[in-house]
Parts: structure tokens; sequence; C-alpha cells
């Protein structure tokens, strides 16, 4: 059963269909402004021109909607988020090394790192635009509070991925799933879900509601959604996932999964494995990776991920009614409790 | 034969199950979290820890700079949770001493429940006499059931159609238990690009009976339309419920 025949999937799949063009529609007049022979914004424009959900823009949307307010009025900030997220992927992409994206390759395989660098520059640089243009729309309290909230969202997604960084740089062995759900709760969850939730609610309610309700909601959502990520890469369909499976452990990522096997191995393995993480991408071996995958199946790593990612989309499901009950009933708000199972049930 | 009584086994299990892996179907092929210690119900136990620790280091810093800090030292005294009650609804009472020009009362008396028909209104103030009857208490879920995680999918929605000049009609949505604390709703935002603002709606709630009191200001010169606004609570401004004011056009 595919997951858009299933009532929250086909529910999700309905209102990213309804917001996401909008909101890409949006973002590609924001980089075509710019749009000179030679220019930058030709290659900003790549990665938002291969697809994608609109996830976060249409969260955001969404979320004002559900708060009662006209969802165009968060168009500028989901235009800004979805522009920081592609920022984010091309940078991510160079510092990973990945070698597909979408379902192509890379930037930095198409253009080299010193270009592909400027294009992820130039559209964190582009995200700034919009965020600016709310004070236009917004008027300048709520237009400076929403960029108060980017800025924080910035900071945490770019501290998150450092953190990461830092574990592969250092061949950090000895993490606990405590360790893996705060790096989460930094590098993805604030930009995926937390700061979409909480500019559309702050932009529906003129910042009159404590947004500390979403935080949580956020959280959960955003971490199961990160786990399915890590769990599509290692058994996902290649087609429909659109970048290499296995791609985390040639990368040496600390996924749930890696972080779950460390744990669970003997010394001997443990030391084995210590050995394959060392260093970079380029030298680990096939055998190396197919080593790695296997003892994730011989315990059970995976599936002690996909639990713990139903269990974490069952805590949001909890938080949501936290976060959003008090809300009158409405398609966005439907949306945002379908998002909770749409996240572990996307292939 | 023996003497000794027949015993059943002791059970695997003493307790109820009480963790997420039963909210959503496991998936396929995996195993029960119950044995082995729950890796499921410790996972999202971190998950809680992690976001707690957040939220405390988040709230530290927040109490790093407190409102009332810069005071003590000059010797004014926070103030009381009823005295900042005071200070909250202050504004919102002269508010509406000075903008309301019609007055609604569509809560019932006690949480969740509506009331079955407003109160009279209070002296000198004219009523509209051809409110719909708000909904029957006997349609509100019991006062004593828990909030569960569908529960607001039945909560009731009041609406009131106001026929005149120009027709409005009032939506209000509040989550059950809501109304037995101090509420303010904020400003309701037309739908549309431009958002006009419907400013100056006031909740009250009457702690005596449970009543809480909609009062809207003047709606002359606003536009028709939608007009949305978000009833929090006046304390933490956590959401309670949701308001809309549909305003018919003036020619109809």
């Amino acid at each position: 059963m595919s997951v858009a025949s299933t009532p929250a999937g086909a529910l999700v799949r309905e209102v990213l269909d309804d917001y996401g063009p909008r909101a890409q529609a949006r973002l590609r007049h924001y980089l075509a402004a710019h749009d000179d022979p030679g220019s930058v914004y030709a290659l900003a424009a790549d990665y938002p021109a291969r697809g994608g959900r609109a996830m976060r823009s249409s969260l955001c949307m969404a979320t004002a909607r559900a708060f009662g307010a006209d969802p165009l009025r968060a168009l500028n900030t989901a235009v800004a988020v979805e522009l920081l997220h592609n920022a984010f992927l091309v940078h991510d992409d160079v510092e990973d090394q990945s070698e597909d994206r979408r379902g192509q390759p890379t930037l930095h395989r198409l253009h080299g790192l010193p270009i592909a660098v400027n294009v992820g520059d130039a559209l964190a640089v582009a995200s700034l635009r919009p965020l600016l243009d709310n004070i236009d729309t917004l008027g300048y309290r709520v237009g400076l509070r929403v960029l108060a909230e980017a800025e924080r969202m910035a900071r945490e997604s770019v501290e998150g991925q450092a953190l990461e960084l830092w574990w592969r740089e250092h061949n950090v062995m000895d993490l606990s799933p405590d360790d893996y759900l705060h790096m989460v709760l930094k590098k993805t969850c604030w930009y995926s879900t937390i700061f979409p939730l909480r500019a559309g609610a702050l932009i529906a309610t003129d910042d009159g509601v404590n947004l500390d309700e979403t935080l949580r909601f956020g959280f959960f959502v955003g971490a199961a959604f990160q786990v399915q990520d890590d769990l599509l890469n290692l058994v996902g369909d290649v087609e429909r996932y659109g970048k290499e499976l296995n791609g985390d452990i040639w990368e040496g990522k600390r996924t749930l999964m890696l972080i779950h096997l460390c744990a669970e191995a003997t010394p001997a393995e443990r030391d084995r494995l210590q050995q394959i993480l060392e260093g970079p991408r380029v030298s680990r071996s096939g055998e190396d990776v197919a080593w790695v995958r296997e003892r994730m199946d011989h315990y059970r790593s995976i599936e002690f991920a996909r639990a713990l990612a139903h269990a974490f989309a069952g805590a949001a499901r909890h938080e949501f009614e936290r976060a959003f009950g008090a809300l009158g009933d409405s398609r966005e708000k439907r949306f945002l409790e379908a998002m909770t199972r749409w996240v572990i049930e996307r292939a | 034969m023996s003497d000794e009584r027949v015993r059943r086994p002791p059970p695997e299990r003493q307790g109820p199950i009480r963790n997420w892996w039963t909210l959503f179907a496991p998936p396929a092929g995996a195993a029960s979290p119950g044995a082995a210690g729950d890796p499921i119900a410790r996972g999202v136990e971190a998950g809680y820890r992690v976001i707690e620790d957040y939220l405390r280091r988040g709230q530290e810093v927040a109490r790093g700079v407190p409102p009332w800090a810069s005071l003590a030292g000059m010797g004014v005294a926070p103030p009381t949770g009823a005295e900042d009650l005071q200070r909250r609804m202050a504004p919102l009472l002269r508010m509406m001493t000075e903008a309301a020009t019609m007055w609604m009362s569509v809560l019932g008396a006690s949480p969740p429940g509506f009331a079955a028909s407003a109160p009279p209104p209070p002296p000198g103030v004219r009523p509209f006499t051809d409110i719909e009857e708000p909904v029957s208490r006997a349609t509100q879920p019991p006062a004593t059931s828990p909030p569960t995680a569908h529960a607001t999918h039945d909560a009731p929605t009041i609406e009131i159609a106001l026929p005149g000049p120009r027709a409005v009609t009032v939506s209000i949505y509040l989550r059950p238990g809501a109304a037995s604390g101090a509420l303010s709703v904020n400003d309701l935002i037309a739908d549309g690009a431009g958002g006009e603002r419907l400013s100056g709606v006031a909740l009250i709630a009457h702690d005596e009976d449970g009543r809480v009191e909609v009062r809207l200001p003047a709606l002359d010169g606003l536009a028709a339309g939608c007009y949305r606004g978000v009833i929090i609570d006046a304390g933490s401004s956590v959401a309670r419920g949701m308001l809309s004011v549909r305003i018919a056009p003036t020619d109809r």
C-alpha cells in the first residue's frame, strides 16, 4: 500500500500539493529577480527545480491557516525556510561528500566545490529577502519577531550540523540515543518542523500565543522524520529516495542504527567498526560498507530504529493535542495531525 | 493425592502497558518492545529528556532577565497572582466599557459544557433578542470525561447568527475545560492578503457561574469577510480556542 493511499498520506499529499506549488512559484520569483547571464542564481535554482515536497513551506502556511489566518500571510516566511533548506542541502552535500541529490548528481559533482559552496551561500543570502519583505506584509513588530525566530532556527541548525561533523571528524563511538536526539533537535527539527510551526502560529496570531507549546510536537515529528530518512537511506527505493542507498554508511554518519550497532557489537566488531569509520569517505570500501550493513541486520538495528521512529510519531501525536487541540477543526489542523503518521509511512 | 493447592503461575505482566508502541501499529517484522527492558519506552523517555532539558535551559535564559528583578531592589514587590490578573484584565475591562456596543453571553455554567440559554443582560445593555439558542448541554460531552486524543474533533463549536443591516455570524470554539480560566482573544484578522483587523473583542470569564461573555466592538466601517482570532489563556498565552466573526456585505 503506497503512502498516498492511506488517509493520512492522502491528506498530507493534498495539502502539500496545494501549498507547495505556491511556495515554489514564489521561490522562483526571488531567484529570478537576479537572473542575469552567468548569475549564481541560475545554479541556485537547480536544487529547487529538481522537485521536493516543499514540506517545510507547506507546514508553515498550513499552521498559519490552522490558527485561523490567511496562509498567504506566511508565504514569505515559507519561501525563506525553503531557500535556506536548499542552501543547507548544497552545503551538506559538500560536507558529506554526497553523490546524488533528488535523483541527480550533487551540485559540487556537477560544478566543483568552489561554485557549489558559493551557490549555497547565495541561497542562504536569498532567504533574507523574503524575511525583510515580511516587514511590509506583517508590520515591523511581527516581521522582526519572525526574523528573530529565523535567526535562532539558522543558528540551531548549523550548531547541530557542527555536532554531527565533530562526531565524524573525531570518530566518536560512544554515543547514546540522547546524544543523537540532541543533535537531531538542532540539526533537523528546528528548520524542518519547529520553525515552520512556530512561524506559522506567530504570524497567524500576531505573536499572540505561547510558541513553546509547538516545540515538543515539532521535535517529535522532526525526530520521527529524521529517523525515517535515515532508514530510507538503508532500505528505501533508490528511484523514489533520490539518494544513493547506504550513503550514510559511506559517509560515516552517526545514525540511530549506527549508534545501536556500536552499543550491541562485540569488542572485536566494535574495533573493526571504529577502523572502518576512521577517515574520509574514500577510505571506506564497498566491502566495509556491506559488512556494517550486514551487522546492522544481524543486531536488528534497523528494526530498533524503525520502532523508535514509530514511538516518536506516537509521542508527536500526543503532543499534537497539547499544541493544537484548542484550534477549531480545519483541513490544515487535520494535516498537522496526519503529519505524525505520514513521516513514518513515507517511502 | 497431593494436598497442595493448584495455583496459576504468576503472570508475566502485572501492570498496564503504557508506552507509545501501542499507539500505532508496530512496524512489520519488528519485535515487541515489551521484553528486554522496553527500548521503545526508553527511546521516548530519552526524547522527552532531551526536549525538556532544552526547554529548561531556555527558561533559565529567560529568567536571566526577569521583568520584576529590576524593581526588587527598589522595594517593589512582584505582583501576586490576583493582582497580576487584575493588572492584565484592567485594560481589557476599560476597553470594553468604552468600545462595546453589542454583547453576547454564550458559554455555559460549568466547563466544558455550554449553557442552554443566555443569562439576562446586565442593566442598561440592550441584548440581541434574536440570538439563536446555543447548543443544548445535553449534546455536550460529560464534564468528567478526560480530554482524549480525539476530544477536539468532538468538541462543540457554537455559532450565533445575528441578522440585521449587516448580518453577523459569530462562531466560538473553546477547548473543554478552558472556560474556567482567565481568557483573552487576539485581534481577529480577516481572510485575504490585506488582513484587516477586528480589535477590541473581549472575553470575560465569570467564575461564579462559569459563563464566558463575548463582547464585540462596533463593527461599523469594517469590510465584509471572515475575521478569525485565537482565544488564549490570559496568563500563559496558551491557545484555548478560536473565535471567528463573519460579517456579511452591507447591501445584503
